[in-house]
């Protein structure tokens, strides 16, 4: 797939996404609100609770930071994450055409992927500068250039990841009716287990020594651990290394669905 | 009167029939949604889980009695989604489509027809795993009034019911603004205030979840009244809430029906 | 444009078969929550050995009734859908392993599924297909001149392709799949739910395309006017199985059994002159001054005459049967067994011509 085509499909989809309506602007300062809101009351209980300054190796202020960034990284990492396009792709017979252009149909919606993530982009730079004026930031939270590099490092290659998965979830789709539960079962998982609910820092040691093994927690606990400086270029790289497996695998676990997925496929209405 | 009613359950017992062969159609479908709501609710135990490792009280509430009220919420959410949740998805769909026409015409209430007409049998097996779930979280506490029990069931099966009205609230104005995206949206991200107990937010935000938005009366109130003890006035405040929702809804519903009827041709 | 007619087959079939496997529910409550445990599967042929060849600039009609086969045979030599059995060849490749070689050079247009995206204007999504195909610019923008003028959709290329009416967006879809000059075209029910005038401006633009790039086509269509129109060779499909390959011409030598006698009177027939003719042929329409009788066809002469011995004849022309309806009786459940036979072995008679 050319360059040429690449930035027309990316770019085509972006001015898609940009065109939708006030409300989905509303919505999403609304749904950032809401989320912090839900986060911030229950660690103000559980500190008060507690009486104790620190835990989890956050202070309130730091564990308040670390919602807002993870936040804001998982509207990156994870995109549209409640899109099933590929699996509609599936069942409305759309993927014939793309069976017979002469172009690769995951570089198509790789461009497409990247397109739509222009509005969380937009919604990340704004809501994370104001965090960043009117939070207050803790010493033990170090946000330099060299942090936000090596976090934005791994956003992107989170981002490939959760990218792929879409190909084995929504491959299913081949074969049965409805992926959305798949969908949602893989969301709430990433959800617990990447560090959006909770930071992992308070799951058991063990937990967390197993987690660091599967690609979760590198969707959004190590990225905003890295954005905080938390991170050493070290640790980094090997975050790096096991993304890239876990990209490779991924990647071949969903060519394989996809091969056979195609043996089945009708185009629907044969 | 009762001849009205026994109308309504015999027509729902051919909703529930007609759902069931449905469901069994697409088999995938119904084991996947079994293993979600599993995973569903491993992620709700376990996030309670391991925040009481680090505190032993949320909102003055023990770990036995958070199990309790995090149950709680699964059984509502089961509730809601084997009884509502696929009649209310498709009802935006129906409403843009012009297909409402169809169900204005029988001789039954519109609101009912269309907020239950579609079973979700695949959900049913979820239903008895939440249901076991609860049994577990009070044998688990143990110690609590039989009475109070039965009430918190009761109190819960009204929160299912205020959780269908809030949902339906946002839905309606499909009516008149022809998207649903940014409000269906809302609503969920709403709900996810009523999945923390609602003594944790501060004064003027819990009041508005125990009035105008009462969403704190889908598990968290009930679960305060089952800890706290039953008093006249916690269920004369259920009773005015869910009364006071539902009539707004039922207006709200007619009005936008007005609309439709005077918009289509 | 490309040179003269080649003897090389642009597309090889071969012994083509494919079976899907349906799932089977026994009715009821119980049979459905049986079903969730084990389920009864049955085998269904929707293609039976298969075998056929098109040449370079060959319009060949692909005919039957609904389920005979048809779409599954274009999807898959269009490489959407695996054969079970057989083999392929489009231009020396086999179209389910979808080279890109293969692709660059074929398109598939389906008359009741839009290929052009939606949310687009058809401009837009043309300069996406031109960096998908990589159309050198000058070509592409000589190619979309020449097919929208003779398509005459100037005026709806910047309209959002979902706004257009169902005849403009075919005419889209004609235009964006034959952008980049295919050499192998499908054509799955091109007309489908068109008016009069948009099938015929479709059908001469195919011609139009068919004279200058010469390429081989497969057309499926439920209107006959379609075949007859654009295709000489036709291939009749029955429950899965190829029945007939020929000459259309063929066909109505063959099988036809009956003629047309078209009537035109002087004054408005009487109701007994009427009834005279319902007793020598099958009487299809009449109006005040005309009648069309379905004749057998030996007999076309003792009628004709007939005719103009009994009423005041201004002018009589004999007509072929339509292919329509011929094709329709060779469908027919009653005729089956023998006409199979008999079709089967006329066809591999005739062959390929």
């Amino acid at each position: 797939m050319r360059a040429g085509l690449f930035t027309r499909v990316v770019s085509l989809e972006a001015r898609k996404q940009m065109s939708y309506r006030v409300d989905f602007w509303i919505n999403a300062v609304m749904g950032f609100v809401a989320e912090l809101t839900i986060a911030y009351f229950l660690w103000a209980a559980i500190f008060q609770a507690r009486g104790a300054d620190r835990i989890g190796g956050f202070t309130f202020e730091g564990m308040a930071l670390y919602y807002v960034a993870a936040i804001l990284l998982a509207k990156l990492v994870r995109g549209q994450s409640k899109d099933l396009t590929i699996a509609r792709d599936i069942y409305e017979g759309s993927l014939t055409r793309y069976l017979i252009y002469p172009c690769s149909y995951v570089l198509f919606k790789y461009a497409e992927h990247l397109g739509s993530l222009v509005p969380a982009l937009l919604q990340t730079l704004v809501f994370g500068v104001m965090a960043l004026f009117w939070m207050q930031i803790p010493g033990d939270v170090q946000i330099d250039s060299l942090s936000v590099a090596m976090a934005l490092t791994l956003v992107v290659v989170a981002n490939m990841l959760a990218f792929l998965l879409r190909f084995p979830i929504q491959g299913v789709a081949f074969w049965a009716d409805n992926v959305w539960s798949l969908n949602v079962m893989l969301r709430l998982a990433t959800e617990l287990l990447g560090g959006l609910l909770l930071p992992l820092s308070l799951f058991p040691p063990a937990a967390q020594a197993f987690l660091a093994w599967l690609p979760f927690p590198y969707f959004f606990y190590v990225p905003v651990q890295t954005l905080f400086g938390r991170v050493s270029v070290g640790e980094w790289l090997a975050a790096l290394g096991v993304m890239s497996v876990w990209c490779v695998v991924i990647g071949a676990i969903g060519a394989m669905v996809w091969r056979r997925g195609h043996r089945v496929y009708t185009g629907v209405g044969i | 009167m009762t001849r009205g009613v026994m109308r309504y359950i015999r027509l729902y017992g051919s909703f529930l029939r007609f759902s069931f062969s449905k469901a069994m159609e697409f088999r995938l479908d119904f084991y996947f949604r079994v293993v979600m709501d599993m995973v569903f609710y491993a992620v709700h135990l376990l996030f309670f889980t391991i925040i009481y490792d680090h505190t032993s009280m949320l909102g003055g509430w023990t770990l036995d009695q958070i199990y309790v009220f995090v149950c709680g919420a699964m059984l509502v959410d089961a509730l809601h989604m084997t009884i509502f949740a696929n009649n209310l998805w498709w009802l935006p769909i129906y409403i843009n489509r012009g297909d409402l026409d169809y169900y204005l015409v029988r001789p039954v209430s519109s609101l009912f027809f269309l907020s239950v007409r579609e079973f979700a049998a695949n959900s049913f097996l979820n239903l008895i795993a939440a249901s076991a779930l609860v049994v577990w979280a009070l044998g688990r506490h143990g110690g609590l009034d039989p009475v109070g029990i039965l009430v918190y069931l009761l109190f819960l099966v009204a929160g299912t019911f205020i959780h269908y009205l809030v949902r339906i609230t946002f839905i309606i104005p499909v009516f008149w603004l022809h998207s649903n995206r940014g409000l269906d949206e809302m609503a969920w991200t709403l709900h996810r205030l009523s999945e923390r107990p609602h003594q944790i937010y501060p004064g003027p935000l819990r009041w508005i979840l125990l009035s105008v938005l009462p969403l704190a009366f889908t598990v968290s109130y009930p679960a305060h009244v089952l800890f706290g003890g039953l008093t006249w006035q916690a269920v004369a405040h259920l009773l005015t809430v869910v009364a006071g929702l539902f009539l707004f809804v039922v207006w709200f519903w007619n009005l936008a029906l007005k609309a439709y009827s005077s918009a289509s041709s | 444009m490309s040179g003269k007619r080649g003897e090389e087959a642009m597309i090889e079939v071969e012994g083509l078969s494919k079976s899907f496997w349906v799932h089977q529910k026994a009715p009821g409550l119980m049979g459905s929550i049986r079903s969730l445990v084990r389920r009864e599967k049955i085998e269904k042929r929707a293609l039976q050995s298969i075998s056929f060849r098109v040449q370079e600039g060959e319009v060949v009609g692909l005919v039957g009734a609904n389920g005979a086969g048809k779409t599954t045979l274009v999807k898959i030599l269009a490489g959407i859908v695996h054969p079970s059995d057989g083999d392929a060849r489009v231009l020396g490749y086999r179209p389910w392993q979808r080279d890109d070689r293969l692709r660059r050079r074929m398109a598939l247009i389906m008359g009741q599924k839009a290929q052009l995206w939606w949310d687009l204007p058809a401009a837009d999504g043309f300069l996406l297909l031109r960096e998908i195909y990589q159309v050198p610019k000058e070509r592409f923008e000589e190619s979309l001149e020449r097919l929208v003028a003779l398509l005459g959709v100037e005026d709806q290329l910047q309209v959002q392709v979902r706004r257009l009416s169902l005849g403009e967006r075919m005419k889209m879809e004609l235009i964006a799949a034959l952008l980049h000059s295919p050499k192998v075209v499908y054509l799955d029910e091109p007309t489908i739910g068109l008016d009069l005038g948009a099938q015929r401006a479709i059908r001469e633009f195919i011609l139009a395309y068919q004279q200058t790039d010469r390429p081989a086509m497969l057309v499926t269509s439920h209107y006959m006017e379609d075949i007859e129109r654009l295709c000489e060779r036709i291939l009749i499909l029955r429950q899965g199985r190829l029945v007939y390959d020929g000459s259309r011409r063929q066909v109505t030598e063959r099988f036809a059994r009956y003629k047309l006698i078209k009537v035109l009177l002087r004054k408005p027939a009487e109701a007994d002159d009427l009834a005279y003719v319902d007793t020598i042929g099958r009487r299809l329409a009449h109006s005040e001054d005309q009648i069309q009788l379905e004749v057998e066809r030996n007999q076309v002469a003792s009628v004709a005459s007939a005719l103009m011995a009994r009423l005041s004849v201004v002018d009589l022309a004999i007509e072929e049967e339509p292919l329509g309806h011929i094709v329709e009786r060779l469908q027919r459940a009653q005729q089956e067994e023998e006409n199979e036979q008999m079709l089967f072995d006329v066809g591999m008679q005739s062959g390929i011509s």
